[in-house]
């Protein structure tokens, strides 16, 4: 394996629909055998940028490489270089789980047939059984089963835990962790539960407002957030350095949470280090208010959702 | 992936059997039955009249789900991200289905076959069934290649409209449409395909040939002469114009038998004699193939560039 090449490296990409942008202006590099959390809220762009990843989409603008090779090739290499789990977990619900694996085993010159019959086994899905006959979360399993047999370069998940139970959740990341670990897999996957991501994610793309609004480090991302916690008014000393993603006032304590690359030395504030979870939330929430919350004076640089802001290190 | 191609359309393909099989099986018993009672006879008319339809509603129910079907169920997602090109993907599924597809027309094809010979063709030409005579529409569109045509041009049509409405159940409503207006527009250009051949008689009697064939036309020639008018091929001569020229001698009883009679005139029959058969019907094979692999065309640019 090439490891100088980027697993995936987009530049201006984006995807038009009919009247408006599914995804706009992303460009970010992820390097190989990462597991990258690609997070945002709801119709942000994250299963737009999957799809057009894995070939099933095509881009309006912009350039994609997967693995140094533009997804529209199609070639039977670059195919089996990647695999992708769409959100809807399509699978043919008329087949048994034994003929699934045929399926992938027929079409897969890579296909891992002990792997993924070990794998059903631990999860106590009978090969007999009909795919429509399966629960959600069953269903979910066989069709990440599919995707690791296919023993990929790339992975794509959307929403891979979205069907699962906490327990499984866990399973599922072992799994992830353990593939990554033994064949230097890249994990690209994306979910709303910031929580489970941050424990085995390495990396981390924030989309929102169909754009790219940082990508980076794990570490990098947590290094450079940090949460600001002060009596009301101590916003107006040295934080010009800094930029404000949000802001929540308690009572007379208001808490920020701010974008720095120096380390921040006020004694006025009580300077504490986030969780991914808790960085998340607060572009989100800055998001969901920017649209009616701009009015407000700040000093200080106020982050907005149109600031594309990328910290690609 | 012969197994893929098989397994991921199975189910339309064995329904599509047990209905011909159904079919079949009411042919080959009222082949095998003797001594029909009127009853009988206007249900096994009702069976070919079927047979008519069947190539086009049997080529689109199994060609119209086959992207459509697996883009309405999102499964094309799932398809298209193993590692097999979406081009072999598409041929071995078209191998496969349309293969079986022609075998049971072929099948179907032949066992008519029998079934006239089995069954008094006389007693059918009266219920206004099949006549039996080859060449004649009713049952040239029931023998030979052009059954093999009619089914492959609606497969592929239900393929292709397939790429564009991406509901198999509208493709198929949209395709019937279109394929009987192909093929009524076909059988309306069939006789001038080959030159027909032309008889003529002192008397309204055809030739034995002419009753074998397919009669396409009557027309009357004044005088003794038995060429068409100076300058014209039978092919220009308008044939339904002459009678008019019959009729506007001065008759004293103007039927068409006194007007030869009378004024001398030839009967000229044009018809597609029965060894003309199995040029037309290469011709027409030749035209729905042609025009199901334009079909195939669009169908294999609209799979190589289709994005979710």
């Amino acid at each position: 394996m090439n490891t100088s090449v980027a697993a995936v490296e987009t530049v201006g990409l984006g995807k038009r629909y009919r009247r408006t942008w599914g995804l706009q202006d992303c460009s970010f590099t992820l390097p190989q055998g990462r597991v990258a959390a690609l997070v945002g809220p709801n119709g942000a762009g994250k299963s737009t940028l999957l799809r057009m990843l894995a070939g099933i989409s095509t881009p309006s603008t912009g350039t994609i490489n997967v693995l140094g090779q533009s997804p529209r090739t199609q070639s039977i290499e670059a195919l089996a270089r990647v695999a992708y789990l769409d959100q809807d977990r399509p699978l043919y619900n008329d087949f048994r789980v034994e003929e699934i694996l045929r399926f992938g085993r027929e079409l897969n010159p890579r296909w891992d047939e002990v792997r993924a019959r070990r794998h059903l086994e631990e999860l106590r899905i009978s090969l007999t059984s009909r795919i429509g006959k399966l629960s959600g979360g069953q269903q979910a399993q066989v069709a990440l089963t599919m995707c690791l047999a296919k023993r990929p370069e790339l992975l794509l998940l959307d929403e891979p835990v979205a069907a699962l139970d906490p327990l499984a959740r866990e399973d599922l990341m072992q799994i992830l962790l353990e593939s990554v670990e033994e064949n230097g897999t890249t994990v690209l996957l994306s979910s709303h539960a910031v929580a489970d991501l941050a424990t085995v994610c390495d990396y981390v793309i924030f989309l929102s407002a169909s754009r790219v609004q940082f990508a980076g480090e794990l570490d990098h991302v947590l290094a450079v957030h940090r949460l600001l916690v002060g009596p009301v008014g101590t916003e107006s000393t040295s934080l010009d350095e800094a930029t404000i993603i949000s802001s929540i006032t308690a009572g007379r304590q208001s808490t920020l949470l701010v974008r720095c690359e120096q380390p921040l030395l006020d004694p006025a504030w009580e300077v504490l280090e986030p969780t991914l979870e808790e960085i998340v939330l607060a572009y989100l929430r800055a998001d969901a208010s920017a649209a009616y919350d701009q009015s407000e004076p700040r000093r200080g640089k106020r982050w907005t959702a149109r600031n594309d802001i990328s910290v690609v290190r | 992936m012969t197994w893929v191609a098989w397994r991921v359309q199975r189910s339309q393909i064995l329904a599509a059997i047990a209905v011909v099989a159904a079919l079949a099986l009411w042919l080959i018993a009222s082949g095998l039955v003797t001594g029909h009672s009127q009853t009988w006879k206007y249900w096994t008319d009702a069976d070919v009249y079927v047979l008519y339809v069947l190539p086009g509603i049997l080529g689109l129910a199994i060609g119209a789900p086959l992207i459509a079907g697996e883009v309405n169920l999102r499964t094309d997602r799932l398809a298209w991200t193993q590692s097999v090109t979406r081009i072999r993907w598409l041929t071995r599924k078209l191998l496969v289905s349309g293969l079986v597809t022609i075998g049971i027309v072929v099948v179907l094809t032949l066992l008519l076959e029998w079934w006239t010979r089995a069954v008094s063709v006389s007693a059918f030409t009266q219920s206004g069934g099949f006549s039996g005579v080859r060449i004649q529409p009713d049952a040239f569109d029931l023998t030979g290649l052009v059954v093999v045509g009619y089914t492959v041009f609606a497969f592929f049509l239900g393929t292709a409209l397939g790429t564009v409405i991406r509901r198999p159940g509208w493709a198929f409503a949209v395709g019937l449409p279109i394929f009987a207006a192909v093929r009524i527009v076909v059988q309306w250009l069939r006789p001038h395909l080959v030159t027909p051949a032309v008889y003529t008689s002192l008397v309204e009697r055809a030739s034995s040939a002419v009753n074998n064939g397919w009669l396409l036309n009557i027309g009357l020639l004044p005088s003794n002469r038995t060429t068409p008018p100076p300058g014209k091929t039978w092919a220009q001569w308008d044939f339904s114009k002459s009678y008019v020229a019959c009729e506007n001698k001065p008759l004293t009883n103007a039927g068409d038998g006194r007007c030869s009679l009378i004024a001398h005139v030839h009967y000229v029959f044009q018809y597609q004699p029965a060894s003309h058969y199995w040029a037309l019907q290469g011709i027409e094979l030749a035209i729905f193939i042609g025009l199901g692999l334009l079909l195939l065309a669009v169908t294999i640019i609209r799979v190589k560039r289709w994005r979710t």
